[in-house]
């Protein structure tokens, strides 16, 4: 599966996982539950995901799961979990975001999971902007100037989203209680590779019948926000943590940061777009 | 001639960001932000004897040596004890 120009990701075999007795990086849902455990150690990445599956992977993405899996549920570990994690153990900075262009000059959408990140990038994409993905973003920070390239393309939509922004219930593919659509295959505006990148919104639900606004984070507010979304923390690993703290710092003072409130509904949508294609042309 | 009197443990990295500062604890993993007048505190503590720096804080913040002194010990305080910052063998 050609996951990114570095690396690609693949199940090589099926057989039991050694899962590290070491403490691991946990990832709590909302209600504190564990939902994935991960073990970043100097050779693999150990995840264990409950109820699923544990999966090992090597630096060169060869991938060992302990149980057979659906193809749809292979896809999407490899995709949405494991690619953007070897990514970062690579040396990559990757924040788990969305990517757009309009006019050459990218944004990328971060926030919590269900904040609308996907909508938002579905109605933009309609609305002429370019598609990168809606997943992970690899941010490559040279001398000031920072470029993004999504780390796959293609857009995950609830059938709720997907009816709101108004796609087929059956368009693109089963992806674990979603739909996923290949950017390249739509007809829409899509792209790959590098962009230049001009503003990071971090997308926060508002009530419907608001109005979208944009405020601008600075300093440690927006660093912050860019840290809370990386990949990195996942594997916590001093000299990566090292590298993405010093990377964000450049970031944060190369290009806009800010919070985008996106009211619910279809004009929640139609007005945070357009307060996205105000804040990318200044 | 003396030296800085605190330093960033090795544990800790510390990175100016827009004037603010990010104190990230690599063995803790615990982040911390310091606004604009706490990270020139610190900038300065971490550069400069604690004499020089103390003068060069109250002429930019026009404020009184006591109650400078009153606020710098209050965050030196509390970074110490979070592991933040460290004496060095100058003070």
């Amino acid at each position: 599966m050609n996951g990114s120009p570095d690396v690609d990701v693949r199940v090589h075999q099926v057989r039991p996982v050694a899962v590290p007795t070491t403490d691991p990086v946990e990832g709590l849902r909302a209600d504190g539950t564990t939902w994935r455990r991960a073990w970043s150690l100097p050779d693999r990445l150990v995840l264990d995901f409950d109820g699923i599956a544990a999966l090992e992977a090597s630096d060169d993405g060869t991938v060992t799961v302990d149980r057979p899996l659906t193809p749809e549920m292979e896809q999407h570990l490899l995709i949405d979990h494991i690619l953007p994690l070897l990514l970062a153990r690579r040396g990559a900075l990757v924040v788990h975001g969305a990517v757009l262009e309009l006019g050459g000059r990218a944004v990328v959408l971060i926030g919590a999971s269900g904040t609308g990140k996907s909508t938002l990038s579905a109605h933009a994409w309609q609305q002429g902007w370019t598609l990168g993905g809606d997943d992970g973003a690899v941010l490559d920070v040279q001398e000031g100037a920072v470029s993004v390239t999504s780390t796959h393309s293609t857009l995950r939509l609830t059938p709720e989203a997907a009816a709101l922004v108004g796609i087929p219930a059956e368009e693109g593919a089963a992806a674990v209680g979603k739909r996923r659509l290949r950017t390249m295959r739509s007809g829409l505006p899509h792209r790959h590779g590098p962009a230049a990148l001009h503003l990071v919104a971090e997308v926060q639900p508002a009530p419907v019948g608001s109005v979208a606004d944009f405020t601008p984070l600075t300093g440690v507010a927006a660093h912050a926000a860019l840290f809370g979304c990386t990949f990195h923390a996942d594997l916590a690993r001093g000299q990566l943590l090292r590298s993405v703290v010093n990377s964000l710092g450049t970031v944060v003072e190369a290009v806009s940061v800010g919070r985008l409130s996106v009211p619910r509904g279809r004009a929640g949508l139609a007005s945070a777009e357009a307060v996205l294609r105000r804040e990318v042309s200044t | 001639m003396s030296g800085p009197a605190f330093a960033f443990p090795e544990s800790v990295l510390a990175r100016e960001v827009s004037g603010e500062m990010v104190l990230l604890d690599l063995q803790r993993e615990e982040y911390y932000g310091l606004d604009r007048v706490g990270a020139d505190m610190v900038i300065r503590l971490t550069q400069q004897p604690r004499d020089q720096a103390v003068a060069a804080l109250c002429q930019v913040y026009e404020v009184a040596p006591d109650v400078l002194t009153a606020d710098l010990e209050r965050l030196v305080d509390q970074l110490l004890d979070a592991g933040l910052l460290v004496r060095t063998q100058t003070q």
